[in-house]
């Protein structure tokens, strides 16, 4: 076993550097990592682009600062007060629904993975477990709780 | 020090800040906040058991998810009763709850 | 699905039978309660009862087929879910137990509730889940299903004691015991955390065998079981862990105070013994000395700070952390003796004392419903053994027990307890016990003395007795809607059943409150309310009583269902 994998290990070695000669002679072969210096290209370009307008920004714009242009953006309404302001109490409500509804699909996806090996029991038991969750939400549902008063 | 206690170290220390945070903070949101640290040190230190101790893999990844959702189910009841005793009292300062002594 | 993955599904449901039907009656009452009009909310409690009573019966039938005792001619425990559960007897007794909780408790809380216009529903959904989580508790094998059945009692705890939510009082309990009660969960979370890097795994029996030679050092140890201990400390209110139980038992609804220092308690007690008895039993040179300090210190303080209180729910309150006391030494004599004699003694005291703790906290709900203004201090019992007869000595009755008093439940509690501490050769702790109990007889036997020793003051406040009670029943029946039976019952206390037309006609103090007048000027605003039937706190209270005597007439039958309960419990 231990020899197998040392083998397993060269080959894929030898594999590996064959694939940096051919792509220091851009072969079609490695078409796929070709693909790759697109994209890094693209984030090559973008990012002096960005560097090129703030640059120009700096070097054409007149500055005048006043308080109005230093205040914090808010769809261009003069904003009111600070950013700690207390949330209606409403708004927790739904955080506390969320919170719980998205919590519990932590157990869906171990479940999705294991689909095949579980069968008819868990996919059962799956069922069951959803079944709980949408008896919660007709709860909250008939409690008015999903309601926007 | 191997891997696992060096790990373990560190969730001690998160356990530590997030129980110094429910002990000594006043804001009623804050010790929620503290409670939950607690909860997500503990998950690192059952990761890392489980990820570096041989014998024992497995069970502390399955206690991890158990404990994610449990951590959200208590906050979610513990929001819920700040928000009934803020709708008595207008107030989230732990030390205004004090009606009852002896 | 292949044949043998259909046995396994069919065994594990068997296995988790009981836990299947209280949770499904708790989604059950709680759908129910989302269809059900304002004039037959009164059918949950009967759903919520019936639901208990088939759980209990699908339990009694499990019982009887593990009929074979020591040799299992019958069955063998059987474990279900990868050994996340097992049941066995002795989770068996526990739902047993849990149910009989769960009944009493339905039977208290109805007429409570009922009398303040509160939601019923959801306290029975939350109780039967409370209840589902007790019974995952007892039947737990893994740490992980331990700690999912550990929360699954707590969360709907937190609520229940907040249930009354425009109460001030009730929501500081509910704050103060959620913010403990989920700092004990994270602290026993990192000691399972802990235990499972010491031994590497989390099923009880694998832990068992890893202990044996742990992979962690002695500190290690000593860390993870102070603070498994620290997190069952705080569960059970034990000293210095026991900050929150005064407060949020005083100002928790009665019926859901009497519900966790019962229920909440056993369902504690019973976990951590099947963890100490089946996981950790071959590291009890390290726990057991933790477990030993816990239980001196419990029992002196608990006993202690009991003496001065004036409110009686309080002083019940630190009367519970004191038995939590006393049900330790039971752990401590099973981890010094490695046999299951100690485990049988806490099995039999908790039974005792959810007799006898349901029937002295269900007498304060009794007196509450009777008496509208009553604030359950001592000094409002003045006379009460003149002016109700029937009740005071239902109270007197349930005091002597907790005081462990013969021929009571309480007596045969403490006796088993404590001897076996002494077989475990700890005779020093079985001394501290006693001599605390003898402190304890000085509080609860005050209460008894204050019914029947002091006079009931004779300062009235004209006109405020008589016609208060009367008019706040009016008010209460019409707000139940139903005009007839104003006019029919103009005192609002009238029994509908010979049980209640009984203590009722003994008990004019229900009528005149001449006792209780001068308290009624506190600056605590309380609800005018009166019970329109109180039948079913009368029954608990009956039920209470009965079994008080009955196994303090006759404990064999109580301690040889024990001893066939914990037979098995070290794993067998």
């Amino acid at each position: 076993m231990p020899r197998d994998a040392s083998a397993c290990y060269s080959a894929a070695g030898s594999r590996g550097s064959a694939r940096l000669a051919d792509l220091v002679g851009v072969s079609v072969t490695t078409a796929y990592l070709t693909n790759w210096l697109y994209v890094f290209a693209f984030l090559a370009a973008g990012a002096v682009l960005v560097v090129l307008i703030l640059a120009m920004e700096f070097l054409v714009n007149p500055r005048h600062p006043t308080p109005g242009k230093l205040s914090t953006y808010e769809c261009g309404i003069v904003p009111v007060g600070d950013s700690w302001h207390p949330f209606a109490v409403r708004y927790y409500l739904f955080a506390l629904l969320f919170l719980i509804f998205d919590v519990e699909a932590v157990f869906l996806f171990p479940w999705t993975l294991e689909l095949r090996s579980l069968g008819t029991a868990g996919f059962i038991e799956v069922v069951i477990f959803i079944g709980v969750l949408a008896v919660g939400l007709l709860y909250a549902w008939r409690k008015g709780a999903l309601d926007w008063h | 020090m191997n891997a696992v206690e060096w790990y373990f170290v560190l969730a001690a220390l998160l356990f530590c800040i997030g129980a110094y945070g429910v002990l000594a903070r006043r804001n009623l949101i804050i010790v929620v906040m503290s409670l939950e640290l607690m909860l997500n040190a503990v998950n690192l230190a059952l990761v890392a058991v489980a990820n570096f101790v041989p014998a024992a893999a497995g069970r502390g990844t399955l206690f991890v998810l158990f404990v994610i959702t449990i951590a959200a189910a208590e906050v979610t009841v513990g929001l819920a009763i700040i928000i009934a005793n803020y709708r008595n009292r207008r107030t989230v300062q732990a030390d205004e709850y004090h009606d009852m002594k002896g | 699905m292949d044949a043998q993955a259909a046995t396994a599904v069919n065994n594990s449901i068997e296995v988790i039978l009981p836990l299947i039907v209280v949770s499904a009656g708790a989604l059950a009452v709680l759908v129910a309660d989302l269809f059900l009009g304002p004039r037959t909310k009164g059918l949950l409690a009967w759903l919520a009862a019936a639901v208990l009573v088939v759980t209990m019966a699908v339990a009694v039938g499990q019982w009887v087929t593990f009929s074979g005792g020591l040799s299992f001619s019958g069955r063998a425990p059987e474990a279900g879910f990868a050994d996340m559960v097992v049941m066995d007897k002795f989770g068996l007794f526990f739902v047993l137990l849990f149910g009989a909780a769960g009944l009493l408790t339905v039977l208290l809380g109805d007429a409570y509730l009922a009398a303040r216009g509160a939601a019923r529903g959801e306290f029975y959904a939350l109780l039967l889940l409370v209840i589902a989580g007790m019974i995952g508790l007892a039947t737990a094998t893994d740490l992980i299903s331990f700690f999912v059945a550990f929360e699954l009692m707590s969360l709907p705890t937190y609520v229940l004691a907040g249930y009354a939510r425009r109460d001030p009082l009730a929501g500081e309990a509910s704050l103060k015991y959620f913010i403990n009660g989920a700092f004990s969960s994270a602290i026993l979370l990192f000691g399972f955390a802990v235990l499972y890097a010491i031994s590497g795994s989390t099923t009880f029996s694998a832990i068992s065998a890893g202990l044996e030679e742990p992979s962690l050092g002695q500190g290690a140890a000593m860390v993870g079981f102070v603070l498994i201990a620290a997190g069952f400390g705080f569960k059970i209110a034990a000293v210095p862990f026991h900050g929150w139980a005064p407060d949020a038992y005083q100002g928790a609804p009665t019926p859901v105070t009497t519900f966790m220092s019962v229920g909440i308690k056993a369902a504690a007690f019973a976990g951590f013994l099947r963890l100490f008895a089946a996981a950790v039993l071959p590291a009890w040179e390290v726990w057991t000395p933790i477990l030993m300090v816990l239980a001196v210190v419990t029992m002196i303080v608990g006993n202690v700070l009991a003496l001065p209180q004036r409110n009686i729910k309080r002083l019940l309150a630190y009367s519970s952390i004191a038995h939590a006391g006393y049900l330790l030494l039971g752990i401590i004599a099973l981890g010094e003796t490695g046999d299951q004699y100690g485990s049988s003694a806490v099995l039999v005291y908790l039974v005792a004392y959810t007799f006898m703790n349901v029937g002295a906290f269900g007498m304060l709900v009794f007196m509450r419903n009777s008496r509208p203004f009553f604030r359950y201090t001592l000094e409002e019992l003045r006379g009460y053994g003149r002016t109700a007869p029937l009740p005071a000595l239902a109270l007197t009755l349930f005091m002597l027990s907790l005081t462990g008093i013969p021929p009571t439940a309480g007596f045969w509690g403490k006796f088993y307890l404590f001897s076996a501490v002494v077989d475990a050769g700890q005779t020093w702790l079985a001394i501290v016990a006693v001599v605390m109990s003898a402190v304890s007889a000085f509080y609860y036997l005050r209460i008894v003395w204050y019914m029947y020793f002091e006079a009931a003051p004779d300062v009235l406040i004209p006109g405020e007795s008589t016609a208060l009670p009367a008019s706040a029943g009016a008010v209460a029946a019409v707000a139940q809607g139903d005009h007839r039976e104003v006019a029919e019952r103009p005192a609002g206390d009238a029994g509908s059943s010979t049980v209640m037309s009984t203590i009722a006609a003994d008990d004019p103090a229900a009528r005149a409150e001449p006792s209780a007048a001068p308290l009624h000027a506190d600056r605590q605003p309380i609800d005018a309310h009166l019970v329109e039937t109180d039948t079913g706190t009368v029954a608990a209270l009956l039920v209470a009583a009965a079994g008080v005597l009955f196994i303090g007439i006759w404990p064999q039958g109580l301690v040889w269902a024990a001893q066939g309960a914990v037979r098995l419990l070290g794993g067998g």
